[in-house]
């Protein structure tokens, strides 16, 4: 059919104007609502999102930290570089995989349960009724949100780092017999503040990206409980591609000032 | 006084009223007719719930559509709405919900907290006062969002098909308990598909029909045209 491609890259352009402007809104919303932000919803949100998380993320910690020693274990043997070892886990874990596995485990546990949640009082009319109420939605429920999450994120990622450099120090004695003390002398002459400034940077974007993304997707379900599936669906998918996206764009980014 | 001025809403390019103009300063009107008659987007459009795509709305002499954000949240304060799925916060307690509006208008907590368990009194829940929305009957729900809706002593009080859902004894009881409450207090619009049980209550019946205004006037009146018996009949069937 004559017309088609231009109809499709038409359409998509339109919608991908439509997803960035309704981004652009949500972020404006939030920073109007900054000042009357509810502290409760607040502290709230960041146990709901970040505390009750601590067990799941400690878990994948401690993994990131055993899987870096057996990959690492194959260069040691090859290249007898065991004095490497801290370095490499630290730099690994604090630029790379604790940022970026902590951001796409919490898409799923933080993102998704963000965008179900605003979409069920969406469609079910609670946020429409607090207007009612003359009660902004932003200043109750949707700052907080947004703030908390990216806080919640960010904190979990350092929980990552930390369990994971501890983790692999343990590791790392068990399976290729690097003594703690050798390994941390490595991490700490070879690793200084720029890596753990890069790594903080991106579980900041992370967080962020994760919460915006979410609480939009929350934000326009229509429809009735498969909506809510769905948003859940599509706040993960579309945080999941733009976080592996954005984690390039940041990585090169960084190389270049850090 | 509310007055409509050749107000029109639409839903994406879909119209959904209008243009309906008019005052609605009586002490209580009925809004009445068939489902997309555009009755619960009158009672939006006339506490700014939703942004008119032509048109004004005139509360007490300001106008809604062109007040900044300050004066629309103080316009919008005059107003209480008693939602038809009655839009409860499910992760606070019914004393919470009340007291919501009051706390977020910057009313101490004690306060807030005393005068939603009057609201909750006089709606006859006391002694709900913790119980979640989940764990109420549909019947208490409803007179949970009214507690709600007058907690704050809005002059304007919109019922959006209150009685929706409800059993004939508890929309009977519901009933007598919104028209008790609103005695001599503003204006009082209440929608409903079915306008029977609020005909002989309200001064005026308004009848709308594909978002037109069919007939306004008298209940008696305006049940009497043979075209908006034949609107009404077709919901009742």
């Amino acid at each position: 059919m004559s017309g088609g491609p231009f109809r499709t890259i038409g359409r998509s352009a339109i919608e991908l104007a439509n997803h960035v402007g309704g981004l652009g809104l949500v972020i404006a919303r939030t920073v109007r609502a900054l000042p009357r932000l509810d502290p409760r919803e607040l502290v709230r949100s960041v146990v709901h999102f970040g505390y009750d998380a601590i067990p799941l993320v400690v878990a994948l910690a401690v993994f990131i930290g055993g899987i870096l020693v057996l990959f690492a274990n194959v260069n040691v043997q090859r290249y007898g570089a065991k004095s490497l070892i801290g370095w490499a886990a630290g730099y690994t874990i604090l630029r790379e995989f604790g940022p970026l596995l902590t951001a796409l485990v919490m898409t799923g546990r933080v993102g998704a349960r963000n965008a179900a949640e605003l979409a069920s009082m969406n469609i079910g009319g609670q946020l429409e009724g607090l207007r009612g109420v003359g009660v902004d939605p932003f200043a109750l429920l949707v700052a907080p949100r947004v703030i908390a999450s990216t806080i919640a994120i960010a904190a979990l990622g350092l929980v990552v780092n930390l369990v994971a450099v501890f983790s692999a120090a343990f590791f790392g004695q068990l399976i290729i017999a690097v003594d703690p003390g050798s390994f941390f002398r490595s991490l700490e002459q070879m690793l200084g503040w720029r890596d753990a400034l890069a790594g903080s940077a991106k579980m900041v974007a992370f967080g962020l990206t994760i919460s915006l993304i979410s609480t939009r997707a929350g934000l326009v379900a229509r429809g009735g409980a498969r909506a809510v599936g769905r948003v859940a669906a599509v706040a993960v998918v579309a945080s999941s591609a733009l976080l592996t996206a954005l984690d390039y764009g940041i990585t090169v980014a960084l190389e270049r000032v850090l | 006084m509310i007055e409509l001025r050749e107000l029109t809403v639409h839903y994406g390019s879909e119209p959904a009223l209008g243009p309906v103009s008019g005052g609605v300063g009586g002490p209580t009107l009925a809004v009445a007719g068939p489902a997309r008659a555009g009755k619960t987007t009158l009672l939006k459009a006339l506490c700014g719930l939703v942004r008119p795509a032509s048109g004004g709305v005139l509360v007490d002499g300001d106008d809604l559509v062109a007040a900044g954000s300050r004066l629309r949240g103080e316009i919008r304060s005059r107003f209480g709405m008693v939602f038809q799925n009655d839009a409860l916060f499910d992760s606070l307690d019914a004393l919470g919900n009340v007291a919501l509006p009051l706390l977020r208008r910057g009313l101490a907590r004690p306060e807030a907290l005393l005068k939603a368990r009057e609201a909750l009194a006089l709606v006859g829940l006391d002694g709900q006062e913790h119980a979640l929305p989940e764990r109420l009957s549909g019947g208490m729900r409803k007179r949970l969002g009214l507690a709600r809706a007058i907690v704050a002593r809005p002059r304007y009080l919109l019922a959006d098909d209150p009685l929706a859902g409800l059993d004939p004894g508890t929309s009977a009881r519901v009933l007598d308990l919104l028209f008790d409450l609103w005695k001599g207090r503003g204006g009082l619009v209440i929608a409903a598909a079915q306008p029977g049980p609020l005909l002989e209550r309200c001064e005026e019946l308004l009848v709308l029909d594909a978002g037109r205004p069919l007939a306004r006037g008298a209940p008696a009146e305006v049940l009497a045209r043979p075209a908006v018996r034949a609107v009404l009949e077709g919901v009742e069937s």
